[in-house]
């Protein structure tokens, strides 16, 4: 009896640890904070990352099959989209913002610039739904995989079950985009004691927490709440962000405070991309009119000469997080691919 | 074969099994399924929180999310089997989805995003979608919001007067369509109109 109590325990033990195998445990960088995302509802999984990678790749999400998440949210620059200052969609569409970069998902509550969306399941919607984007609906989406016996067969995979449906296609989205950690930039590296910033590194460091950390603070480089840029208001696009959505004044032209990560791949800067270089960043934020709009706005204002912006560059350079740009689980899966769709 | 399988149960073991249809009242007609209707050419909104209040004041769920569709009749009509039933004093749900359901992230079933009641460009579910044309104009009344001040979901409490097996919950459309939509024949976003008029809805439901 005994002896069938104790097989019993292990087998029960050797079971959980298989089913632990199976299952991604989410690791939380030395110093981030405790992650906003609720895991406990959409368990990590390498069948469901895997499957999230697919879908992110392909552009079966959109209308006419020819745009896909990555299409805006390229790997090399750091999932934003290069030389684009505005969004791409079908049809050779120009849309009215700058793709941000995706990283560090699962410690952000609201997303798009003006924070329409609230939560990361949810995101993926309005980029399928937009007529500018991909002018698709989820149920079309949800047909569309079904009938398709690589995709029945990857849901299987994943859900233990080939029905598809728009709750398994968005969290397996979020799946994907939970693994798009950044977290070993230089920054990160000298934090863990393994690396050490240089005189001048150091220097734009001081800089860079007297005059940019209230907003872009550390370690993810963002408090991820909203702010006002204070860059002249685009005639044509009309962009007031979060007051859009509110219709409350106090958000008028507040937007989302982007993280100074991997600045290096993810340019052009802000939110309608008007800014293709960190000087030109810089010399907005230090130029008359904007100090003026700061001392408005009770703020304090930015103090840099010109030898500190260039340390602050050069400091800001340190959070490229290579590793995560050329991390080969992030990229166009086509380890994954058995057959080449047409 | 389900019904079948219902009284063979309640039968067999004193079961009491409770049914909950819900009808549209369209001029001098119920409605269970629109047809090719102009007037209303669609008819879909949430109930959460389904609950049978009984006499001694115990709470029975009958559902927890569902959304009723004017398009297929099997939506309409809600069961459950209680062990041992108590005379019901008051049927209670909200007409729309709560707001913590709303920041939670995806679901599926009646909440999943391909049943076309959630909006994609801003978070959040639709409530009450009704459409069509009148007075030779078409409306569109997407009502929903989940935060505030524009939080659409409303509490509806229905006291029961007689005793049955099957409430028959009717919504009437009569005010909506002469005083409500004319006003305001579209809304597709989180408003004050929005609010305004998922309360008024709220008080049109009745028990025939």
């Amino acid at each position: 009896m005994k002896k069938n109590v104790i097989a019993i325990i292990a087998i029960f033990f050797f079971l959980l640890s298989f089913r632990q195998a199976q299952k991604g445990v989410f690791e939380i960088p030395y110093l981030f904070p405790k992650p906003a995302y609720n895991f406990t509802n959409n368990p990590l999984d390498s069948n469901k990352i895997k499957l999230g990678r697919l879908l992110f790749y392909d552009a079966i999400l959109s209308k006419d099959n020819s745009v896909s998440c990555s299409s805006c949210h390229s790997p090399f620059s750091a999932f934003a989209h290069n030389d684009h200052n505005l969004s791409h969609g079908i049809n050779d569409q120009i849309g009215v913002r700058n793709a941000p970069a995706l990283f560090n998902l699962a410690w952000q509550t609201t997303f798009m610039w003006d924070g329409a969306i609230n939560h990361l399941d949810m995101q993926a919607l309005a980029p399928i739904s937009s007529p500018t984007e991909m002018g698709e609906n989820i149920a079309t989406v949800v047909s569309k995989l079904q009938n398709d016996s690589f995709y029945r067969n990857k849901f299987y995979q994943a859900y233990t079950d080939s029905i598809v449906t728009g709750e398994k296609v968005l969290k397996a989205l979020s799946q994907f985009q939970l693994t798009l950690v950044s977290s070993n930039s230089k920054y990160d590296k000298v934090k863990r004691g393994k690396a050490d910033f240089s005189e001048q590194e150091l220097k734009g460091y001081t800089l860079f927490q007297k005059n940019c950390n209230s907003c872009h603070r550390e370690p993810l480089f963002s408090t991820y709440g909203f702010g006002k840029n204070f860059i002249p208001i685009d005639s044509t696009l009309k962009d007031y962000g979060k007051g859009a959505v509110s219709e409350s004044k106090k958000d008028s032209l507040l937007f989302k405070i982007p993280s100074l990560r991997n600045l290096k791949y993810s340019y052009p800067y802000v939110h309608d991309g008007r800014f293709y270089t960190l000087n030109n960043v810089l010399n907005h934020y230090i130029s008359e009119e904007t100090k003026l709009k700061f001392k408005k706005e009770g703020l304090k204002k930015i103090n840099l000469s010109a030898e500190g912006k260039v340390d602050l560059i050069s400091f800001l350079l340190t959070l490229n997080d290579k590793e995560f740009v050329f991390n080969q689980k992030h990229r166009f899966p086509r380890e994954l691919l058995v057959k080449w769709r047409e | 074969m389900k019904v079948l399988l219902v009284l063979v149960l309640s039968s067999a073991l004193n079961l009491a099994a409770q049914r909950i249809s819900f009808s549209a009242e369209i001029g001098d007609s119920m409605v269970h399924v629109l047809g090719d209707s102009k007037l209303v050419s669609k008819l879909m909104f949430y109930v959460s929180d389904l609950q049978l209040e009984t006499k001694d004041g115990v709470i029975l769920e009958m559902a927890s999310y569902r959304l009723i569709d004017f398009s297929d009749s099997n939506s309409l009509v809600i069961e459950a089997i209680y062990p041992d039933m108590k005379e019901v004093k008051a049927i209670q749900f909200k007409l729309g989805i709560d707001s913590i359901t709303n920041v939670s992230g995806a679901f599926g079933g009646a909440l999943d995003p391909t049943k076309g009641m959630y909006w994609s460009w801003q978070s959040g579910y639709i409530n009450f979608k009704m459409e069509g044309r009148v007075k030779d104009k078409n409306y569109l009344l997407h009502l929903g919001g989940y935060s505030s001040p524009f939080k659409a979901v409303q509490q509806v409490v229905l006291p029961v007067l007689h005793q049955s097996n099957e409430f028959k919950i009717v919504l009437p459309l009569k005010d909506l369509l002469q005083k409500e939509i004319p006003e305001n024949n579209i809304i597709m976003s989180p408003s004050l109109a929005a609010v305004l008029i998922s309360k008024k809805i709220a008080s049109f439901f009745y028990l025939h």
